[in-house]
């Protein structure tokens, strides 16, 4: 009785860990990868360059010390950049500045009754040294401005209430919530002048990670560096990996609540399927494989389509998630992933620095033979921080 | 007509082969062409380009300059857009030979609308005319041609390290021997500007059985903006010695991966990066509480499970035996 005890016991033990091993071990969904091609929705605009970079700046006068001015020739802009400073000739009277009135273009014209320094024209003295000037607020002596601090601004669209990470030149220096809107903002001041690459990716409320989009840039020095459309691409997972052909596979994710995603199976020909986010930000597709190549891979990938001002903006393409059409035994590890820690970090390129230019066959990714170029692109491009 | 012939086949091919560079990348040196007097050390970029919707995230690049010529002085990988470097930008002087591998994580996919700056520096060389002419002497001024050797490769961001279709584009700076100039030396002047510390850096703690038979290891990574990293230094500080100041530490020169001397995780471990000015920015990490110790699940509650599982297991099915 006791080695039966005993043998059921290693039996029901052996599956209890097996099946703990395989659910704490598993892989995550879908490798985090980094975008194969440039978005053309970024723009970058910088408050304090003295450039004005519409529409997201109305102004900038380069110092923008939001300071009153007497004239609209020495206006200055707020600091932000989003609106003028207050100035003689704005329209809009401002006893606190010394203003008796404000005419707006019409200051200093005959007939208006206000001045060019916004003195009422009838109580001015008849011709002789004129009225006294309204005291200058541009500049006070003594006081001191204080630059601007340098600072980074990022903001874009991800998921309803996804965890953004933002990683610099391969770091991570922050993660911040999306909204229920998937409208997402970051900002810093702790950062020095230079050329920066910046890395975003997120997290949906599901678990599946994005693509890192990546943007390289100079921040300027003193001035606040705003980088506006970074449309992450949609997560995207697949119910099955293999399935027979003209069964169904439903292709899901979550991109921008009430956007429209554009779902496409790459086969030989391209398949276009095009669906709408439900208010939460979720999206879902059945693909017929029956017009699909049996016993073959496939690939499906997603973006979404927003407008803005009237135009039409595209995100970046979303990774692509293979799967298999027909029978057989299909498997895919993460790829990059050298000391299996869910990451792809310092830590694996740490290895493969290690063994850069031998044959080894933990680093060498792409099985040529020799760890060199091509494999640093592959762990580059598998990047996670 | 023979002639034509080859005219036409000529423009066939060259057709034919053209089309294939329509959506190359470039690296290229800027500026492509300079007058310097002797004396003078002039600054001189490595850049990329990237073709339309393209990525480019690692580049091995190999340029030979006349080193009987042209002295090169220094090299730096500051403001660089490789944050990664296998091998730091390398002058070979006996060769004639600088050269660089690294790379980005994401790639770098081109200039993005609105950028001040063309954010696509490489590296900067700093060079200067090696010869000095003695006063009232009378030779030619010296020209000098920077090429990209014929190793010298990108990949693109595809996941596949798939190797990009490459263009490269060279340089030629000519020597002026007449007028007077003052011996401007613009590297030296660069590091008395550098006053920037290296970037913020974390300092990780791995063990991996394909590394250092699976002992412990640092690793650790920043880049510089200004003068570009000189090197680490690395301490491993015991508890008694954290109240030590910080230049009475053991330090010791230092690349990543670096194999810990102590295996037992209780020292504190500290990583200095050194820019080429010299300034530096020191990071610490005590990985005692922290670092799991391994990639995988916390080992020792793993066991604990499987014990109190199997004794469960036993009891469970005496007691069903029992009733």
């Amino acid at each position: 009785m006791i080695r039966r005890v005993f043998l059921r016991t290693i039996i029901i033990f052996s599956v209890a860990a097996a099946a703990a091993a395989l659910f704490l071990f598993a892989s995550p969904a879908a490798p985090v990868r980094a975008q194969s091609y440039a978005t053309t929705t970024v723009t970058i605009s910088v408050c304090g360059d003295g450039i004005v970079q519409a529409p997201t700046e109305v102004c900038d006068t380069g110092t923008n010390t939001g300071q009153y001015s007497t004239s609209s020739a020495n206006r200055q802009c707020m600091p932000g950049c989003r609106a003028w400073a207050p100035y003689c000739g704005d329209g809009i009277l401002q006893p606190q500045y010394g203003e008796q009135c404000d005419a707006g273009a019409m200051n200093g014209v005959a007939g208006s009754g206000c001045s060019a320094t916004c003195q009422i024209t009838s109580l001015a003295p008849l011709p002789g040294p004129g009225p006294a000037p309204a005291p200058s607020f541009g500049y006070s002596p003594g006081s001191y401005t204080a630059p601007n601090p340098t600072t980074v601004i990022i903001q874009g669209q991800a998921y309803p209430g996804a965890s953004v990470n933002i990683l610099q030149d391969g770091q991570t220096i922050g993660v911040v919530q999306a909204d229920s809107n998937a409208n997402f903002y970051f900002s810093t001041t702790n950062i020095s002048p230079g050329v920066y690459t910046f890395g975003i990716w997120a997290q949906d409320a599901t678990g599946l990670k994005s693509i890192a989009l990546t943007t390289t840039f100079t921040v300027t020095a003193d001035a606040a560096t705003t980088i506006s459309g970074e449309l992450l691409p949609p997560t995207i997972s697949i119910d099955k990996r293999q399935v027979a052909k003209g069964g169904t596979v439903t292709v899901s994710g979550e991109s921008v609540p009430s956007s429209t995603i554009e779902v496409h199976v790459h086969s030989g020909g391209n398949i276009i399927v095009t669906t709408t986010t439900n208010s939460m930000g979720g999206w879902a597709v059945p693909v017929d494989t029956s017009v699909l190549q049996n016993d073959a891979y496939h690939t499906v990938d997603a973006d979404f389509i927003t407008t803005e001002n009237g135009a039409l903006l595209r995100s970046t393409i979303s990774q692509a998630v293979p799967f298999y059409v027909g029978s057989g035994t299909p498997s895919k590890k993460l790829l990059a992933d050298l000391n299996g820690d869910g990451k792809v970090n310092l830590a694996d390129f740490s290895i493969l620095l290690y063994y850069w230019g031998t044959s080894n066959p933990t680093a060498d990714l792409n099985g040529d033979g020799i760890v060199d170029l091509p494999d640093l692109s592959i762990l580059l491009y598998y990047w996670t921080g | 007509m023979k002639k034509r012939v080859g005219v036409v086949l000529g423009a066939m091919v060259y057709a034919g082969i053209m089309p294939l560079f329509a959506h190359a990348a470039q690296i290229y040196i800027n500026p492509a062409t300079g007058k310097y007097p002797p004396g003078v050390t002039f600054p001189v970029d490595v850049r990329l380009d990237t073709g339309p919707s393209q990525c480019i995230n690692a580049a091995e690049v190999d340029i030979a300059y006349p080193a009987d010529v042209l002295q090169a002085v220094a090299v730096s990988d500051g403001d660089s857009i490789f944050s990664m470097w296998v091998k730091n930008p390398t002058i070979y002087s006996q060769y004639g030979i600088i050269s660089f591998v690294g790379g980005l994580p994401g790639g770098y996919c081109g200039r993005v609308p609105g950028d001040p700056s063309l954010s696509n520096k490489l590296a900067t060389i700093y060079f200067r005319f090696a010869t000095s002419t003695a006063a009232g002497s009378s030779t030619a001024p010296e020209s000098a041609l920077l090429a990209f050797l014929p190793g010298t490769q990108a990949t693109l961001n595809d996941g596949e390290g798939t190797i990009a279709p490459l263009t490269t584009a060279g340089a030629k700076y000519a020597e002026i021997l007449q007028g007077q100039f003052a011996p401007v030396d613009t590297w030296q002047k660069a590091l008395e500007d550098d006053t920037v510390p290296p970037e913020p850096f974390a300092i990780g703690v791995y063990r991996d059985p394909s590394l250092f038979n699976n002992q412990w290891f640092a690793t650790f990574s920043t880049v510089d903006k200004q003068t570009g990293i000189d090197h680490y230094e690395i301490a491993e500080i015991p508890p008694s010695d954290l109240k030590l100041p910080e230049d009475q530490w053991d330090w010791k020169r230092a690349i990543s991966p670096y194999l810990l001397t102590d295996q037992s995780l209780t020292d504190t471990i500290a990583v200095r990066a050194f820019d080429a000015a010299g300034n530096e920015r020191l990071e610490e990490y005590t990985p005692t509480t922290t670092v799991p110790k391994s990639g995988y699940p916390n080992a020792s509650v793993f066991s604990y499970v499987a014990i109190l599982g199997v004794i469960g297991l036993v009891l469970i099915q005496l007691l069903l035996r029992v009733f």
